[in-house]
């Protein structure tokens, strides 16, 4: 199956691609081409594994289902589309890491079982990667067994912590109180998250995404973003479709005193 | 925690990541072959294999035995679906040479209560809570059933039991099961103590060299329940999975399971990981002997994580 945009000799195709790169759908998905189109803008497109999409060896929760996109193997990138194929929303989730790995967990409602995919884009063009995710159907619409309680006191509440990790990066995990309704349960309309950004002290960004309907309620993200220049906090803030606005200050933990040999006696 | 639509979805599921690959398509009949260990007498287990449900095992993973007494066979649990019922049926008349008058269904997981739709509801005794659970979630517990194990569940139900057991003592013939209803690893985990012969039946409160799963699994009233197990002075443990052995290595294993896999996903959190980065932590060289150690262990993260992300991640202000 060849994307069409492809048909071209893609000029953009880097000279040194890894050795397992095609343009292939290595998933054989029907609906790939379509979601190529529709979300991926026309651009060129490769097969990479260098973008990792690691799945849970099983589906527990089919509205918990935890993803995690790792392509920090192609450095630094301009944007992640993450695209479920089999999925009444399929575009699940979209990043900027504007100063930030490419790199994002996060944990999706499933509607049945389908090919999940990150496209990440680097230079023009889409680095693809992506596994088969088995499961039953009906993680979206079908209303749970127990009602779900939803704490609506403390909607937008935000829990968050951060880590350093090496090499100038932090580790930022976070959960966002919200029900996540994808509108597709009767008499429950949508009422979802639809952005969130990353900024250091100043405002700058450093990562900018949007939630799509299928992301899992209590949104709880972990990203890498570059340590700040200046300030002591990372500013999380978010914005549902109601026109609710969350916002939080994340302090991040002091760097660890540099290493001093101790001197022998 | 009421067991929400997940924990009936969560039974242990084999379902890895395939290609668009239909399910192996089943020309003969499926049959389960059930080979009865004799542990005491008049007593037999049908030993579950030490692997995930699948549709290469029928989901055949939980022991299962029978017991002989004046008046009838008594069986604890019944397997994972109808079709087991009736290859169990046939097997403990066969070895007891007189009808099945009981089967004590110890937790509402499916490898363990399905098989009763092959009896008689009357015959057919659970506590409360699980035969309140049954009704619930029966639905989602068999579609969860048919996914995994495919045309091994052919006209699998929803058991009814229709003798409820609450904490006493029951006589069958000559044996007395003292009925203890106890909870951890479900929210009701009903063990048996077969007085005359000194049997205890803990169901999966108790796994033994093979690893506990926590779908529904309340950690703390788990290990609780396991102190209260060991004060039993038993002659033989019958877990409900792994071997019948006496002694108390299946109740000291399990809790020394939990502790690890709690200590493991609980620095795992400390160290800032999510759920996928978190399963691929290595495990203790000790487990290396458990079956499916890695297995239970990825789904107990997903299991316990979104709990310590809701109480430990810090709220955070403007």
């Amino acid at each position: 199956m060849i994307i069409p945009s492809l048909d071209s000799p893609p000029a953009a195709v880097p000279a040194v691609a890894g050795p397992s790169s095609s343009r292939r759908d290595p998933l054989d998905s029907p609906l790939w081409e379509a979601h190529a189109k529709r979300y991926l803008g026309g651009a060129g497109v490769v097969f990479d594994d260098r973008v990792q999409v690691i799945l849970p060896p099983v589906t527990e929760n089919q509205t918990q289902v935890p993803i995690l996109v790792d392509a920090r193997a192609l450095g630094p990138v301009d944007e992640i589309v993450v695209i479920t194929d089999l999925h009444p929303f399929p575009q699940t989730l979209r990043l900027e890491p504007v100063a930030a790995r490419a790199f994002v967990a996060f944990r999706m409602q499933i509607e049945q079982a389908t090919p999940i995919r990150a496209a990440v884009r680097k230079d023009g063009l889409w680095h693809v990667g992506g596994r088969y995710l088995d499961a039953q159907g009906g993680g979206c619409s079908v209303p749970p067994v127990v009602a779900r309680t939803v704490d609506w006191r403390n909607v937008g509440q935000i829990r968050a912590r951060v880590w350093r990790e090496a090499e100038g990066t932090l580790r930022l995990r976070m959960r966002l109180l919200h029900p996540m309704d994808n509108g597709m349960i009767a008499n429950i309309p949508l009422f979802i998250v639809e952005t969130l950004s990353v900024a250091d002290a100043a405002g700058a960004p450093l990562a900018r995404l949007s939630l799509s309907e299928a992301i899992a309620d209590d949104p709880t993200l972990t990203l890498l973003p570059d340590v700040p220049k200046e300030g002591a906090v990372l500013k999380v803030s978010g914005r549902d479709n109601n026109g609710g606005v969350f916002a939080a200050s994340v302090p991040i933990p002091a760097a660890p005193a540099p290493r001093v040999r101790e001197g022998r006696l | 925690m009421p067991p929400s639509r997940r924990t009936c979805l969560a039974l242990g599921l084999a379902v890895t990541a395939a290609p668009f690959l239909p399910p192996a398509a089943q020309a003969k009949v499926l049959r389960y072959t059930l080979e009865p260990v004799p542990i005491a007498p008049g007593v037999w287990t049908i030993y579950g294999a030490n692997e995930p449900i699948t549709s290469a095992n029928g989901g055949a993973i939980a022991n299962i035995t029978v017991l002989d007494t004046a008046d009838g066979a008594v069986l604890v649990d019944a397997g994972p679906s109808h079709r087991y019922g009736e290859a169990l049926k046939a097997v403990a008349e066969t070895l007891t040479g007189k009808p099945v008058v009981r089967v004590y269904l110890t937790h509402y997981h499916t490898d363990h209560v399905l098989g009763a739709t092959a009896f008689e509801s009357g015959v057919v005794a659970a506590g409360r809570d699980l035969t309140e659970d049954l009704k619930r979630f029966g639905n989602e517990l068999t579609t969860g059933m048919y996914h995994v194990a495919g045309d091994w569940m052919r006209g699998t139900g929803i058991p009814e039991p229709g003798r409820i057991v609450g904490d006493g003592v029951e006589s069958v013939g000559a044996r007395r099961f003292r009925t203890i209803r106890l909870s951890g690893h479900t929210r009701e985990d009903l063990c048996l103590f077969e007085e005359s012969s000194g049997l205890l039946f803990p169901g999966d409160l108790v796994f033994l060299d093979r690893a506990a799963t926590t779908p529904d699994a309340q950690l703390p009233t788990w290990r609780e329940s396991l102190a209260k197990l060991s004060e039993i002075d038993h002659r033989l443990l019958i877990p409900g999975h792994g071997p019948v052995e006496a002694g108390r290595r299946g109740i000291d294993q399990t809790r020394r399971w939990l502790d690890t896999v709690e200590g493991r996903i609980g620095d795992g959190f400390e160290r800032g990981l999510d759920i996928t980065e978190m399963m691929a932590l290595p495990l203790p060289d000790w487990t290396q002997d458990i079956a499916v150690a890695r297995y239970e262990y990825a789904r107990s993260v997903m299991h316990l994580m979104p709990g310590l992300d809701g109480e430990r991640l810090p709220v955070q202000a403007a």
